[in-house]
């Protein structure tokens, strides 16, 4: 493909050069490629330990706080099992007729069973019938207390 | 220069060299070893099962408690740690010695101080700042009751470990299988964040429920303690069984050292013991004679005031000349030679296969650990006045459970049922299983055993037990008197004294049995008049026949008023 007439240019020759004035030089700004590749470089790298530095930082805590969580939970199993303990001995029979004896409470004595006309037990019974469920229902005892306790603790890892 | 540089190239090779030796041959030794450095592997130790009572009240449970140890190599001195330590804990000089040897000790690394005291007392040790002292905590077994049910229970030792009772028997099941955590830590023993974290959980041992009743055990125990002081005895023993389920609601032993106050014992005589059960085995006798329809509550035998048999003078207990007896009247009266004359018509081996099926001669189906079998020969071994004998309760042993089992069969409608003493386990993830019901079998025939009940009724109302009656209640049972054999091997010792063995078995109500009593007295002072089964040990039946119809909520049947009064 041919070029265009006004684009073409002879070669200058060594005459010619001395016939013209010197070109004017001119300070230019020097060539900031690679400094400011550095600089990126380096940013990054900074950037990136200070995210690694924050991320291990919150990792030791959260491991801190997991030996923390661990302790405790070992510490509440060991009161539970002492406050089982406390509770079993409040509860005892040697305890409670120390108590009451204390108290000066004496023991029932014997059991005598009255003869009850069978009217009568019916009345009592239809009078009575409608028990409050909270009296009517079991109570839980530790052992039921004991059992949920055992069972939250079987699906801890 | 070339010098410089092959010095330098010999200098890398044999960096590199080494870095190839520490990489490939020796990678895996280094490694381990600091692994070992960096990883601590702690015991998460498993929890040793809780024993409920059958209400699911704790009987037996671990608790933490603190261990005071030494390490020797860290002990400056030895003598002066010891006598701290001795001053603190008020230790003997014998046991300030054997500290002090132990402390001194160059190849020991622990010692023990003293294990699993309270917190208060560790945190005072630890208080005198004595080098190589220090503490770690274990689990401690304890009994919430103090002293109830002891010997049923039985004990661990500090390992945790069971050595006696129902710890020992449920051993396995009671221990847990220990886990263990691996963790990577620093250089202050902290977990490395992005360490290794291994973690093998424990396993709890399984909780036991057994079929004791705590209210019920402690006051059977409070009624032994008593009768025990008060008849100044060497022992008691105590059962309350479930007629129809051979449940044990309360096993108690108690006993005396003499001028001491009796106190639960550690072990359980009701089964280890074994003595011959005097009267008590009439009930046998004479249920095998009418279930084999030798005889009915009505046959009369012409009953002598004395009888030989192989040279053995056998008498009642007391004088009468020879006098024409119902069965009825034999057992009401607890005649020893009416009974020999049931037993005749009956026959020796009949005799022998009847004890055998009522559970004598062989351990119970609990096998509690050193559970006796009792005594009881083969009956080709039977010689002489041993063949009559047996009739009346001489010439075998049987514990307190291989009795109670065997009248409560009366009181079962004629059906042997083992005694059970643990109603289910709770498994590692809370689930309670029920253990399956104890073996049974039949002896008697229900219309046997109703009349037996009857006859028993008239033992309690019009016999030896009068003192068993509870007021509106019906109570079957039989009274017993054993002579104790003695180191003369006869029943008196070489000053001419007897010792006694007491009891009485009973159930109520007799219409309508639900619970089956035991009480036996061993050794009663003999110079008083509560020295027989009906008069040392029925009244203790009847207290504790009260506690457990307070207990159990038991009424009496329709139409029950108990014993008639007599006119």
């Amino acid at each position: 493909m041919a070029r265009p007439a006004a684009t073409l240019r002879r070669p200058v020759t060594g005459r010619q050069i001395e016939r013209t004035q010197p070109p004017e030089l001119e300070v230019v700004a020097p060539r900031r490629g690679w400094f400011r590749m550095v600089m990126i470089v380096v940013a990054v790298t900074l950037g990136a330990m200070v995210i690694v530095t924050v991320f291990h930082t919150r990792l030791a805590e959260r491991q801190y706080q997991l030996d923390e969580l661990d302790r405790r939970v070992s510490d509440e199993r060991a009161r539970f099992d002492v406050l089982r303990r406390e509770r079993a001995w409040m509860a005892s029979p040697e305890r409670l007729a120390a108590r009451a004896g204390e108290l000066g409470l004496v023991s029932g004595g014997r059991t005598e069973f009255l003869d009850v006309p069978p009217d009568v037990v019916a009345l009592v019974s239809a009078a009575t019938a409608g028990l409050d469920p909270r009296v009517a229902e079991p109570a839980r005892t530790p052992l039921d207390d004991f059992r949920a306790v055992k069972q939250a603790l079987q699906v801890e890892p | 220069m070339l010098l410089l540089m092959s010095v330098v190239a010999s200098l890398l090779a044999v960096v590199f060299g080494r870095v190839v030796l520490l990489q490939t041959v020796r990678a895996d030794a280094y490694r381990e070893a600091s692994m070992e450095q960096r990883l601590a592997t702690e015991t998460l130790r498993a929890g040793r099962g809780t024993i409920f009572d059958r209400h699911g009240m704790e009987l037996a449970l671990s608790v933490p408690s603190i261990t005071v140890y030494a390490d020797p190599r860290d002990v400056r001195d030895a003598r002066g740690t010891a006598d701290a330590l001795g001053q603190l804990l008020g230790w003997s000089p014998e046991r300030i010695a054997d500290m002090t040897t132990r402390l001194g000790s160059p190849t020991s690394h622990f010692a023990y101080v003293v294990r699993q005291v309270p917190a208060e007392l560790a945190d005072a040790v630890l208080a005198l700042g004595l080098p190589g002292v220090a503490t770690y905590t274990e689990p401690q077994r304890v009994v919430t009751g103090g002293d109830l049910a002891r010997g049923v229970l039985g004990r661990t030792d500090p390992d945790g470990v069971g050595i006696s009772g129902v710890e020992l028997l449920y051993d396995l099941d009671l221990t847990g299988v220990d886990g263990t955590v691996q963790r990577e830590l620093d250089g202050e023993g902290r977990s490395l964040p992005t360490g290794r974290r291994t973690v093998v959980p424990p396993q709890p041992g399984d909780d036991l429920v057994l079929t004791l009743d705590r209210s019920i055990q402690f006051q059977v125990e409070q009624a032994l303690l008593e009768r025990v002081d008060a008849l100044a005895a060497r022992r008691g023993t105590a059962i309350v069984m479930d007629s129809r389920t051979g449940e044990l609601l309360a096993v108690g032993s108690v006993e005396r050292e003499p001028g001491q106050a009796a106190r639960v014992t550690t072990a359980n005589f009701t089964a280890v013991s074994a003595h011959e059960p005097g009267s008590v085995a009439k009930v046998i006798t004479t249920a095998a004679a009418l279930n084999d329809n030798r005889v009915t509550p009505e046959t009369v035998f012409e009953v002598p005031g004395a009888i030989m048999v192989d040279s053995f003078r056998i008498t009642d207990a007391y004088p009468h000349g020879t006098e024409p007896m119902t069965v009825r009247q034999i057992l009401t009266r607890s005649s020893n030679i009416g009974t020999v004359l049931m037993s005749e018509a009956l026959g020796v081996q009949r005799q022998y296969d009847y004890l055998k099926a009522f559970g004598f001669g062989e351990r119970t189906h609990l096998q509690l650990p050193g559970e006796s079998p009792g005594i009881l020969r083969p009956v080709e071994d039977w010689r002489g006045s041993e063949r009559v004998t047996a009739s009346y309760g001489y010439g075998f042993a049987a514990t307190s459970l291989q009795l109670v089992s065997a009248v409560n069969v009366i009181a079962n409608g004629g059906t042997y049922v083992a005694p059970r003493l643990v109603r289910g386990v709770v498994d590692s993830s809370g689930v309670l299983a029920e253990m399956p019901p104890a073996p049974r079998r039949d002896v008697l025939r229900t219309e046997v055993a109703d009349t037996m009940t009857t006859m028993m009724t008239d033992v309690v109302c019009r016999g030896t037990a009068k003192l068993a009656q509870i007021p509106g209640v019906s109570v079957a049972g039989k009274t017993g008197t054993g002579y104790k054999v003695q180191d003369t091997g006869t029943y008196v010792d070489s000053s001419g004294r007897r010792s006694y063995f007491a009891s009485f078995v009973g159930f109520l109500p007799a219409q309508d049995p639900q619970v089956t009593i035991l009480v036996s007295i061993d050794e009663p002072d003999p110079s008083t008049r509560d020295r027989f089964g009906g008069t040392a040990a029925a009244p203790v039946f009847a207290e504790i026949a009260q506690v457990v119809l307070r207990e159990l909520r038991i009424e009496p049947p329709l139409g029950d008023h108990g014993c008639e009064p007599t006119p």
